[in-house]
């Protein structure tokens, strides 16, 4: 607590320091202060230390206050959502010379693995979604239900107090009262039969409890009402339980922090390392709409982008240039760009399927000059990290795939160059209620790749020329129309036979 | 002042006339020049962990790069770019895996922080895009993890931090 002079005293250079003495803060931001408000600077200090906004997030940075801003470009808790769509075609045949295999091929194979990973994911949570409305309808019932043995049926009157736990209000209880009263008599009045089938009927109770074929009504406790009363039938306990596990069995749907497209989906890299079997690309569904959703730092969008701009955008107008007789028929395509050559190299694309992505081999020659004395491995770890910080993330991603060595310096970049997920995990409390608890943190590496500075313009050989191919292309002949037979418009004619009297 | 020569002797006992300017590129050369006060033509600077090879290839790059600028600082852990390697720079390397990562080394130990940079961007550009069974081709690395290892972590490779 600040004294009394402390408290409105702001000159750095008060002269009443007898009770309390003026002092630079320790944090040297040259602010000056007296003694007893130094905690109170501590919050706006800007040298002070401070946890990253996104510590709940997983991220484990501590920095300075003014770096913030600056960190939260990198923060590996940031994450951004890619939400770019697209549409393509694809003419699987006679694509000539491509560069790598087969261009149109490797963006149809990439985009029929997502198109069977996005069916999957829909049938998957249609299923958890349906679980999880029944079980809320279920619950939902189990609320307003009184759980006495004599009056198990009894639905309790819906009443503004009500949150669960018995307590309701003094119209809701005497309603409730004459409720009970009704039943006792009823039950007073019921023939043996009756009661026979009343007993069976609760004795078989777990097995209507189909919100349903619960009864409508049937009865009530004249005991007081409190929570213990209420504790959740025996019936409704086994059923959460039961979809926990359920859930559990088909894999819990992890909720990621900071998503902003629902179907987002982290496992969707795993998905793609684990697809082998595909289906015939001809037998593919060749039109639909396509979404990105992959996971990239804040800082890597723009780079991650740039790869959507340089082929996703283009694939089928300016990278793929089709025949202009393909309206006709014609199947002929070429490939129009190919990147440019960087440090000596060109590079060769590739699409990664392990990590989904396309990837640029930078260097793709491979020569295989290995030194005895001196190879990788045998550099010192601080030069090896250096390497690794030069690389972009999909690199990373393969990199820590290698060996124990590079994995473990992988893993020590993880906070500066990967990125952080927290998954949670459903849990349905005692009372019915449902929260959302984290279960892990999941660190990995994103799978952006760097992009290509620049593409030119491929030069054609003989085999890829579309002059040539104009030569050839059997959609191209002419025909000679002076021997074909005029148009015979039908409808035409006779209405120049109507026309001409009236002329 | 121009001209003025230093002596540096490798680790196979060959020394090299080199000019003082250039020589000081190398952070650590220039430390002991500063600290020790080594001014005199007759004093040879041993440099025990570069052998000749490596020191003539060192001062080739360095009589090159004599007027460039002072690399700018590091500021945060991002991405560098890789593609920017002088078209000089990428014929000086195109050399043996060996031969790169001695000079790796001799930039190291001599801090040279271009030198150091544009041969660690050289084996970044080799490691870039390709897949790990590619880059353990590329650099004669073995493979040390279980089948089992290998498919867990290729399914899942991510770190995980349990709550």
């Amino acid at each position: 607590m600040a004294h009394e002079h402390c408290n409105k005293c702001f000159l750095i250079n008060c002269v009443h320091t007898s009770s309390c003495p003026l002092i630079y803060c320790p944090n040297g931001c040259l602010s000056r202060m007296h003694e007893c408000k130094r905690d109170d600077h501590e919050n706006i200090c800007l040298n002070a230390y401070i946890p990253c906004l996104n510590v709940n997030y997983g991220c484990p940075s501590i920095i300075r206050r003014f770096d913030l801003s600056r960190h939260l470009r990198i923060c590996p808790a940031s994450i951004t959502v890619c939400s770019f769509i697209y549409n393509h075609e694809y003419y699987l045949n006679n694509l000539e010379n491509s560069m790598n295999k087969n261009f149109i091929e490797i963006m149809a194979y990439r985009d029929n693995i997502w198109h069977e990973h996005v069916t999957e994911f829909e049938k998957r949570q249609e299923k958890l979604y349906s679980n999880l409305k029944y079980n809320k309808s279920k619950n939902k019932q189990v609320e307003h239900l009184i759980r006495s043995e004599k009056y198990r049926y009894i639905t309790m009157p819906e009443c503004m107090l009500s949150k669960g736990d018995g307590v309701i209000c003094a119209a809701c209880r005497k309603h409730l009262r004459q409720l009970e009263e009704n039943e006792d008599q009823r039950l007073s009045e019921l023939s043996e039969e009756e009661r026979n089938m009343m007993i069976d009927f609760n004795l078989h109770y777990d097995k209507y409890s189909d919100p349903m074929t619960i009864p409508s009504l049937v009865k009530m406790s004249s005991t007081l009402i409190n929570s213990c009363d209420i504790s959740i039938p025996p019936s409704s306990t086994p059923v959460t339980q039961n979809s926990t596990k359920e859930l559990s069995q088909n894999d819990l749907m992890p909720i990621i922090s900071d998503m902003e497209l629902p179907s987002s989906y982290i496992y969707r890299l795993n998905y793609f390392s684990s697809n082998k079997y595909l289906k015939n690309l001809t037998s593919f569904n060749k039109k639909p709409r396509f979404y990105c959703h992959a996971l990239c730092r804040r800082d890597e969008i723009e780079q991650h982008w740039h790869i959507h701009f340089r082929i996703d955008c283009i694939l089928n107008s300016s990278l793929i240039q089709q025949c202009p007789k393909s309206q006709y028929g014609c199947k002929f395509q070429y490939e129009r760009l190919e990147p440019c050559q960087i440090n000596g190299q060109s590079i060769r694309i590739r699409f990664d399927q392990i990590n989904d992505a396309i990837a640029f081999d930078w260097y793709p020659t491979i020569i295989e000059d290995y030194n005895e004395k001196l190879d990788l491995l045998s550099l010192p770890s601080e030069i090896l990290t250096n390497i690794l910080l030069k690389l972009d993330s999909l690199s990373l991603r393969n990199i820590s795939l290698v060996c124990h060595r590079l994995r473990a310096l992988c893993q020590n970049l993880l906070p500066s160059r990967g990125i952080v997920v927290t998954e949670h995990e459903r849990n349905v409390l005692s009372h019915g209620d449902i929260t959302w608890i984290e279960r892990q943190k999941h660190w990995l590496f994103t799978n952006t790749s760097s992009a290509v500075p620049k593409w030119q313009l491929k030069t054609p050989n003989k085999l890829t020329s579309l002059n040539q191919h104009l030569i050839t292309c059997p959609y191209g002949e002419t025909k000679d129309l002076k021997n074909e037979p005029p148009f015979a418009l039908i409808e035409w004619s006779n209405a120049n036979v109507v026309l001409k009297p009236i002329e | 002042m121009a001209g003025h020569k230093i002596k540096l002797q490798s680790s196979d006992g060959d020394t090299f006339d080199v000019e003082v300017e250039i020589a000081k590129q190398s952070a650590t050369i220039k430390t002991m020049l500063e600290d020790l006060g080594m001014d005199e033509e007759e004093d040879v600077i041993p440099l025990p962990n570069v052998n000749s090879a490596i020191l003539k290839k060192v001062i080739q790059w360095a009589t090159h790069h004599k007027d460039d600028p002072p690399p700018p600082e590091d500021d945060e852990n991002r991405e560098k770019n890789t593609n920017d390697i002088s078209s000089w720079d990428q014929d000086f390397l195109k050399v043996d895996q060996g031969t790169l990562f001695e000079l790796i080394l001799a930039a190291n130990y001599l801090d040279i922080k271009g030198l150091l940079d544009v041969t660690c961007k050289t084996v970044a550009n080799m490691i870039k895009g390709k897949t790990p069974e590619e880059i353990r081709r590329t650099f004669n690395i073995k493979n040390d993890f279980t089948p089992q290892e290998e498919e867990q972590i290729k399914k899942e490779n991510e770190w995980c931090e349990e709550k």
